[in-house]
């Protein structure tokens, strides 16, 4: 019989950062060929084609990106275990920077979801309640009135990053896959700045080490 | 849907002028470029 420790130890356990399994993934998501390019253009046209091909190493990211950050020693500890931070809930928090090179039209998807409540669409019944549907889950129609309360009305509308999206920690670092060229002409420079609320979790990996990536510096 | 869910806090478009603060090559390419800036923000 196994035991959960001797589980998580396994060399094949993804959510061990200092598996085998764990190491090679990453590894080979960082390197050049860029696989990573295509397993993100495939998450991102939701290209079925390349499934048998690309879905176990997505699915092998996927686990990876949801758990092994926090077996790591070194973790960036969240909000959740510093209560009595004057921070309060932010004590968590951190900032990425990501810089590429976007149309203009992608950029435009994101200017548009500024400052949007998730209930945009709202509505009062006679009796004076309010009810909203949450904007994040319209898309399909699938979205319910749901009875607006004062906390609900104050929640942040979202957009989903498709596919695993690489952050640097250096703001110099970013900046520099901005940097427009020749070849990207009608390209914006664009720097995304995120902040990792990080109170819970964060779905993520920092691959800071060659062990787990062949460009660690970034 | 599928991803990673962020809500966008704000955009703005920025002017690079850093030619009298900086000899450093590094930031002197980015002068007088306009470079767009996209804050997100990752909840959880």
């Amino acid at each position: 019989m196994t035991d959960g420790a001797e589980l998580y130890n396994s060399e094949y356990n993804l959510w061990n950062p200092n598996s085998k399994a764990c190491f090679i993934v990453l590894w080979l998501y960082s390197i050049e060929p860029p696989l990573y390019y295509f397993f993100n253009e495939a998450c991102r046209l939701r290209n079925k084609a390349v499934l048998p091909l690309l879905g176990p190493f997505a699915a092998a990211v996927g686990a990876i990106l949801s758990g092994a950050e926090f077996g790591r020693a070194d973790t960036i500890k969240r909000g959740l275990d510093q209560p009595d931070s004057p921070l309060g809930c932010m004590a968590g928090a951190f900032l990425l920077f990501r810089g590429s090179l976007m149309p203009p039209h992608s950029i435009a998807k994101f200017a548009l979801m500024k400052g949007r409540p998730l209930f945009e669409q709202t509505m009062t019944d006679p009796q004076g309640n309010q009810w909203g549907k949450d904007l994040c889950r319209d898309e399909d129609n699938t979205a319910k009135w749901e009875e607006l309360t004062p906390e609900k009305k104050m929640l942040a509308g979202f957009v989903y990053l498709p596919g695993a999206q690489s952050t640097s920690v250096s703001f110099k670092v970013a900046l520099e896959f901005a940097f427009p060229t020749k070849d990207t002409q009608g390209h914006v420079p664009t720097l995304f700045v995120v902040c990792c609320h990080n109170y819970l979790k964060f779905s993520g990996f920092r691959m800071d080490s060659a062990l787990h990536s062949a460009h660690p510096y970034e | 849907m599928e991803g990673v869910p962020v809500a966008v806090l704000g955009h703005d478009d920025v002017l690079i002028d850093n030619s009298l603060t900086t000899t450093d090559p590094f930031w002197a390419k980015f002068n007088n470029k306009t470079i767009s800036i996209v804050y997100l923000f990752h909840g959880v």
